[in-house]
């Protein structure tokens, strides 16, 4: 009986050994490595002919001025930006409520032979800050504006 | 007769330590005062407004459902190693608390991602690793509805609930594991003051009502076990008289 | 020595129970006919789209495999409680964790049996196309099942003397293999489009950590819930 228990022990301890060896390898051993999680216009476009008809993720700056959102047909146009390189975005659907000029957007979907990336999933990146607005910022204003009155300038 | 109340002598005692009551109720009062005081002290958010007030309750129910888990870790490993009930018992009683407190943040989690993402739910490694929390916790409170024998059932149980435990921290990791939308951790460098400051009380706050609910659950645990024992016994008695 | 007599048993408990299941065939069978069904409703499910089916291919497999062998783990206890012969195996000298590594090895062979007639049907019907790279694509699939089969097994232990086992296996099961169903899928998927964000290369090692965490956690974890 001593004997069954102190096998049970070992059991339990060289268990708990390689489980904690496990742990530190997911915790320490960087495995997410060389993950995109999506790419910028920039790497979407110098992928070239590889890139089209995949499913991929974009990510960037909703392009200053360049939204066309068109409210009868839930029909969403806009660039996605980054340094100097821009790609057309179409998306179905109304966007996000915070979604707006100069927004940092993630958008899955897959980049058409034509040129247009087609989304199928429109995602606002959120920035990790909280913060109060400063004076005379009126935080809900803009992206109201934009889900109700047509094209946002 | 007398050694057959003993077990449900010693469980009546266990509420003359605390007054568990008192610090149940304080903990809902001191919980609603922390809620207005930060509804009323903190200004709306930049980019969410007064969504960002979600984050009081949200975030706590996710602090304390990981605090109750670990205590269904730490009381399963416990009974493996002394095989006490007791330990047993306090795995439940945090395991029902934890489920609670885990729907909480999903159902708010759920509020609060609708405006400001503009999903209901997202496919995303935090959310869906506390889903699966949730889940853990509802098949580990079946298990000891489908097991009948004490014995079986605690010792089920605690193997069902560490091997859940492991998984808990994929749950923290899946942060760093995967570039996610979802907002890495707040921290105080990330979150102004106004923010974080009713967060934190509103954290303690809702702790007091976690320790005293599961103070609560463990209670009444203790006392049917008690009474069970005390019935088997005395089954035991009038069959030994008859016989 | 004393390691060397565990795998004796071991291997000697998974011949018994593939033995067993050579000579009736039902089990698998039945099992192999149901993964087929399942992967039939779902391309009822998605509809005419050949698009949509390629892309759902890889997670239809996978539903297909974790539904038709959650069937088997309880199979696999089920001879032995309706013989009365568990008691007796647990008698015998020696760890108890050889009998759960024998069982674990039977149904490995088992589930890798219905995946040899279940995959390649889902191609078929799928119309999915592998562009090379089969072999990263078999080490993904080895890889996931390694983690289903070793808690389907565990779990099973402790399901099939319990009420309502058929209910209850599940219920336990298969939150615990979401992040396997996860990993397995995102790398069987992106492997199959090209790998273009590079993900698969995270999601195997991500398997593999899983696997080593819950065949050593199962393993110790078994001789306390088989002992009462």
């Amino acid at each position: 009986m001593s004997n069954a228990n102190g096998r049970k022990t070992a059991t339990v301890v060289i268990a708990s050994v390689i489980v904690v060896g496990a742990f530190t390898y997911l915790m320490l051993g960087n495995i997410e490595g060389d993950v995109v999680y999506f790419y910028t216009p920039t790497e979407l476009l110098s992928k070239g002919d590889a890139a089209y008809d995949r499913a991929v993720r974009l990510g960037g700056q909703v392009s200053p001025g360049s939204v066309q959102w068109n409210a009868e047909a839930l029909d969403l146009k806009f660039k996605v930006r980054e340094g100097t390189k821009e790609v057309l975005v179409h998306s179905k659907g109304a966007p996000p409520q915070m979604f707006r000029d100069g927004m940092g957007v993630v958008v899955e979907g897959r980049y058409r032979r034509d040129g247009v990336f087609e989304s199928k999933n429109l995602m606002i990146k959120h920035s990790e800050e909280y913060r109060a607005p400063k004076a005379g910022e009126r935080p809900q204003e803009m992206y109201r504006s934009l889900m109700k009155g047509g094209t946002a300038s | 007769m007398t050694a057959s109340t003993m077990p449900l002598a010693a469980a009546s005692d266990r509420r003359s330590g605390l007054p568990w009551g008192w610090i149940a109720v304080g903990g809902v009062l001191a919980l609603v005062a922390a809620q207005v005081y930060g509804v009323l002290t903190s200004p709306p958010d930049r980019d969410m407004g007064h969504l960002q007030k979600i984050m009081y309750l949200h975030v706590p129910a996710a602090w304390n459902a990981f605090i109750a888990f670990f205590v269904v870790a730490v009381a399963s490993l416990r009974y493996l190693w002394k095989g006490r009930a007791a330990d047993d018992l306090l795995a439940a009683s945090a395991a029902e608390i934890g489920s609670l407190l885990t729907g909480l943040t999903l159902a708010l989690g759920m509020l609060w991602g609708k405006p400001t993402w503009g999903i209901w739910w997202t496919w995303e490694p935090r959310t869906t690793s506390t889903a699966v929390l949730f889940f853990m916790f509802l098949a580990y409170l079946i298990l000891r509805k489908f097991v009948d024998d004490p014995e079986r059932r605690a010792q089920w149980s605690a193997v069902v609930g560490i091997l859940g435990a492991l998984n808990v921290p994929i749950v923290y990791m899946s942060v760093r594991w995967w570039r996610t939308l979802h907002q890495v951790q707040g921290s105080p460098m990330t979150l102004d003051s106004t923010y974080y400051i009713p967060l934190r009380i509103n954290a303690v706050a809702l702790m007091i009502v976690l320790v005293a609910f599961i103070a609560h659950r463990y209670r009444s645990a203790m006392i049917t076990q008690a009474a069970d024992d005390l019935e088997d016994r005395a089954a035991l008695m009038e069959g030994g008289s008859r016989a | 020595m004393s390691l060397r007599d565990d795998w004796r048993r071991a291997r000697a408990v998974a011949l018994k129970d593939l033995t067993a299941e050579r000579r009736s065939r039902a089990g698998l069978n039945a099992v192999t006919f149901l993964g087929v069904l399942v992967l039939m409703l779902f391309g009822f499910a998605l509809g005419p789209d050949t698009e949509a089916m390629r892309e759902a291919a890889v997670g239809a497999i996978w539903l297909a495999i974790l539904f038709s062998g959650v069937l088997a783990f309880n199979r696999c206890y089920q001879l032995e409680l309706d013989g009365g012969a568990l008691e007796p195996l647990l008698l015998y000298p020696g760890s108890r964790w050889s009998i759960f590594v024998g069982k674990v090895l039977a149904n490995l062979a088992f589930v890798f049996l219905v995946e040899l007639i279940v995959i390649p049907v889902a191609m078929v019907l799928f119309h999915v196309v592998v562009p090379g790279g089969a072999l990263a694509q078999i080490a993904v699939l080895v890889l996931g099942t390694i983690g289903f089969v070793t808690l389907g097994t565990f779990y099973a232990a402790m399901s099939s003397r319990s009420r309502s086992r058929e209910v209850l296996l599940p219920l336990l099961l298969f939150p615990m293999m979401i992040p396997a169903l996860l990993a397995s899928v995102q790398a069987s998927t992106a492997l199959l489009s090209g790998d273009l964000m590079r993900e698969a290369g995270a999601w195997v090692r991500l398997l593999i950590a899983y696997d080593v965490i819950f065949v050593a956690a199962s393993l110790a974890a078994f001789e306390f819930a088989i002992e009462v």
